[in-house]
Formats: structure tokens, sequence, C-alpha cells
């Protein structure tokens, strides 16, 4: 579904991103976890199109997307969101979901459809009743839900989920875990950012763990939390050594 | 087909009114008063499109009015069909926007806002070194001249940048440019191609313009050139645009109005200031309404709403903020 290939970024004397590759399936789950600063953000932004590559390729769906601009990316059936929110603040939640099923992979061209879509979506994520509220009106949390359901709403093969859990409090995590799997129920791929190991492991089938830039480890989030490598990276090298 | 609505029914007797006025009175001083209400309101709604929906700052918007009635006027008085060389001045102002917004768009916020005044101010500039003469009417056409088919030459085009507006409210098109005027990053992630809906509110935006700038050379009798290319028409059309609600459909017309007739007055009374007048009306409007007489309207009637209902309190709680035009559609 799709593949990542020696991508690299480099801002001036500093590599962001260094010879970083994986592969994702259809219908997988993965976590892409690091320190702060190890480059899971700016991997997601060379693999949406969103800054451009110093080297390397990515192909999604077996077509080399590497030099396509980020509206083409998206329109192919994948997907971001962003780590903060950014719904369309003085649009209702049913015109934010409209435009995602109108311009996205879903390519809803009337009017009616993108309604229709639309309502579905807000009552997957239970947004139903603030389908006519504006999206500056909604509480955090409903942001980040109409944030998903704008991404959802244009039937994206893969999904690209920025620090989702962030800001979110310890009772509304688990709800942001079920709606996840929700998501990978009706197929679609999901690669999460994020710095909570705990949300990563309750989610992810494999993770890949990133510092300063290049990959460190990646496999089940159980054997990778026990990698020496990767505690050091987090703890520094005392508790790895423990 | 949508039920009619009063609002709907109050627009369309609006309308009919105004096509049926010069039937039934031939004072010229209602019919240039009117005549001047649509201009502005044709400016100001053209500029809505790219400024209000698109969220794209463009002060140099008399540019395209320039350009339409510099066409339509030298083809005309060149013995072109009028018809034909007012759709040549749309389409001439509708491809300069084509080739101005490749370059200008490369700019964002501030620096497209300068770029658009400065292009603007060097076309004026050029086009009074071109053309330094008066233009006026041939004395044949004065002869006859008639203020009725200027009048509804002028309105059909108000009529006709309405419609438009009124489709993108409710269009994948408008929804797409409203999603580049909220979050150019967000609406990208979700697969709007920004620079293309830019261009098309940008072509679409200049070619009314243009249409408007045909009309005007059609009705004024004598002027330069380059007047028309003047910032005061871009100024004043963002005036119109601010002080009636900014991003709505009404929001130009009811600005229009409340210009033309304050402007009417002021020069009547307070000659030389009524510029001055409007620039800090503007700056009261921008720093106190930002949704202009549209929002003051919903604000009031928000107020009635609140003080009339049984729960009175608990509406005050949940009040939400209001912003230009929200109830509109």
């Amino acid at each position: 579904m799709l593949r990542v290939e020696g991508i690299t970024k480099q801002f001036g004397g500093l590599i962001a991103v260094n010879n970083l590759s994986f592969e994702i399936g259809k219908g997988q789950i993965v976590g892409l976890i690091g320190p702060n600063g190890s480059g899971k953000s700016t991997a997601f932004k060379l693999i949406s199109g969103f800054i451009p590559l110093t080297n390397g390729r990515v192909y999604f769906d077996g077509e080399e997307i590497t030099n396509l601009q980020s509206h083409q990316i998206a329109r192919r059936g994948l997907t971001r969101t962003f780590q903060l929110v950014r719904p369309f603040a003085h649009l209702t939640a049913l015109q934010n979901v409209m435009i995602g099923g109108q311009y996205g992979h879903a390519a809803l061209s009337h009017m009616h459809d993108a309604k229709d879509n639309g309502m579905d979506v807000l009552a997957q994520v239970g947004l139903a009743e603030k389908a006519e509220s504006k999206a500056k009106d909604l509480t955090i949390m409903e942001r980040k839900w109409l944030e998903v359901a704008r991404a959802l709403a244009g039937r994206p093969k893969l999904l690209l989920l920025d620090e989702f859990m962030a800001g979110l409090n310890p009772s509304e995590i688990p709800q942001a875990i079920d709606l996840i799997h929700r998501i990978n129920g009706m197929g679609i791929s999901i690669i999460i950012v994020e710095h909570i190991i705990k949300a990563i492991t309750g989610t992810c089938e494999r993770v890949i763990v990133l510092n300063a830039g290049s990959k460190i480890a990646e496999g089940h989030p159980t054997d990778v939390v026990r990698n020496p490598e990767v505690i050091s990276a987090y703890l520094g090298r005392r508790y790895a050594e423990n | 087909m949508p039920k009619l609505t009063p609002r709907m029914i109050i627009s369309l007797l609006i309308a009919l009114a105004l096509l049926l006025l010069p039937l039934i009175t031939d004072d010229d001083n209602i019919l240039t008063l009117l005549l001047l209400t649509f201009l502005m309101a044709g400016l100001a709604s053209s500029w809505n499109i790219l400024g209000g929906y698109t969220g794209q700052v463009n002060l140099g918007h008399a540019a395209f009015f320039g350009i339409g009635s510099l066409i339509t006027r030298q083809m005309w008085l060149g013995g072109w069909p009028f018809a034909l060389s007012m759709a040549s001045g749309c389409v001439v102002a509708g491809l300069a926007a084509a080739v101005i917004g490749l370059p200008a768009f490369r700019l964002k916020g501030t620096y497209f806002a300068i770029g658009t005044l400065a292009m603007a101010e060097a076309l004026r500039i050029t086009i009074g070194n071109i053309l330094p003469t008066v233009t006026n009417l041939p004395t044949e056409v004065i002869r006859n001249y008639e203020l009725a088919p200027r009048y509804y030459l002028m309105l059909t085009a108000v009529l006709l940048i309405v419609a438009i507006t009124i489709y993108l409210n409710n269009s994948k098109l408008g929804l797409g440019m409203m999603a580049v005027r909220e979050d150019e990053d967000a609406a990208r992630a979700v697969g709007v191609n920004v620079l293309r809906v830019k261009m098309i509110a940008f072509v679409m935006s200049a070619f009314l313009a243009g249409m408007i700038g045909g009309a005007y050379a059609f009705y004024f009798v004598s002027y330069y050139p380059n007047f028309t290319f003047g910032p005061l028409f871009s100024f004043d059309a963002i005036t119109v645009l601010y002080v009636g609600g900014v991003g709505t459909v009404v929001g130009p017309l009811i600005g229009s109005v409340f210009f033309v007739i304050l402007r009417d007055m002021l020069v009547k009374n307070l000659q030389g200031v009524h510029q001055l007048v409007f620039g800090l009306l503007f700056i009261v409007v921008v720093l106190v309404l930002p949704g202009g007489l549209v929002e003051a309207w919903d604000r009031i009637k928000q107020y009635v709403r609140i003080n009339q209902s049984p729960t009175k309190n608990q509406h005050r709680e949940t009040k939400a903020q209001t912003y230009p035009g929200e109830n509109l559609h």
C-alpha cells in the first residue's frame, strides 16, 4: 500500500529525516514513535507532499507519488490530519466534511451526495447533532473528531494521524483509540505519529521508532519498548543498561 | 427547487421594483443615484468573490474595472457593436487576471495586496501616458442619450453577479474557495488544489469587474481613459463590502445603498471631506463590527430572540460569537 524508500530531508546543515525506509500493508495500523525532534512529523510532511524530499522515493498503491503535490496525493487516497487541529473555523461541521468528500479521493461532484456522505461520516464520529454548528464553536475534542471526519469523508485508503491523542484528557483517550479501531475496521490503513507510548501500544500492530531522523527499531510494540536502543533514546543510556 | 423563504420573496420584490422603476419615473436624479448604487454593488460583489470568499485581498481591483471600461469604450467608439465590445472587455479583464495571478499568487496576505495595488497603479499611469486625452461619447450618441438603457445594463450586470455569488454559497467551487480562505494547508490536505481555486476566483472576480467597467463605459459621457483605473474604485468597493458584510451575498448590496446615500449627503453638505469620513467609517467597522451591517442585523435579531425567549439566561450563556453573515445560508 505505502512503500517509503530511503527518504531524506535536509534543512541546511540539519538532517531531519535520514534515509528512512518502511512499508505498510493494506489494513494495517502502524505507529511512528520517537522522542521530540526525532523527525516523525517531518516524515509525515514528506510522505504527504507538504514539503519536498531531499532524496528518496515514495510509492502509494503501486504508483510513485514522490514528486506529486499535496492535494494530488490527498486525491489519490492518502490523507493527513494535523497535530494542532485545523478545521475550517467559520464553516459549519457539515460544510467541513462536505469539502473533504468533494475534493478528496471520494470526488463527490454532486452537492447532495457530498451532503449525504458528510452526514454519514459525522454520525460515525458522533457529531451528527453538531452538523450545523460552526467548527469554531465546537470543543477541542469535537474539533479533533471533526478533523478526522473531514479526512474520512474523502474515503481515504491510508490515513496519517499526526499526534491525534495530544491534548485529550485521560478519559477521552479510550474513545480516541476506539475511533481508530473503527476507522481501521472500514478497511482503511492508518499510520499514527505519537509520542505517548501508551496510546501506541493499545492500537498498533507494528511500530517504527525514530531517533535523530533515523529508524532505530521496528517491530511489535511490546518488543520494541524493551529494545535497549529505544530505551536509551527515550530515557538516556543509563536506563538502557539496567 | 428550494421553497420560497420570506427573504427570497422580499429580494424578488425589490428586484422587480428596480426593473419596473424606469417605466414609472423619468426623474434622472433617482435613476442616476440608483445606477451609481448598482455600480458600487457590482464592484463590491465582484471583489467579494476573491476577497470575501477566497480570502485574497486584492487592492488592484480597479485595474480590471478599468480594463473592462477601456476595451469596451475603445472598441465601441471604433465602430464595433456594443455587445461585442463589452464582451471583449470582460474577456480581456479575465485574461489579465490569469496572467497577473500566476506570479501574484506566489505572494500571500499583505504582500499579495501590495503587489496588486502596485500593478493597478502601474497600469493607471501607463494608460494615462498612452491615452492622455479625454474620451467623449460621439455627438449622435449624446443627442439620443437615454438613461434607462444604462440603468438596465448596470442592473443586469449586478443581478448576474449576485446570482453567481448565490451559486458559490451552495456549490463545490464556493466551498473550495471558503476552505482556501479558512486554512490553505488544511484545504490542501483534503485535496483542494489551492492555486487553481485562487486562479478561478481571481479570473471570475476580474471578468465581472470588467463587465461593470463595460457598463460604466456605456453610461459615462466623458472621462480620462485612466480615470477608471484609479485606486478609489478599489477602495470604495472594499469600504462598501466591509460596511455591508464581507463574504455574504447581501452585504455588498446593503453596503452600496448605505454608501451612495451617505456620499450623496456628504458631497452636498461637507464637500471635500467625504473621503475622510469613509476612511474613519471603514476603520470603525473593521474594529467594532467586522461583519458589517449584516452582522449588526444578526446581532439585533439574536438580542430580540434572547429577550423574548423564556429561557433567557440559558440562551445568553450559550450565545455564540457571530461572524459575517453566518445566518444567511
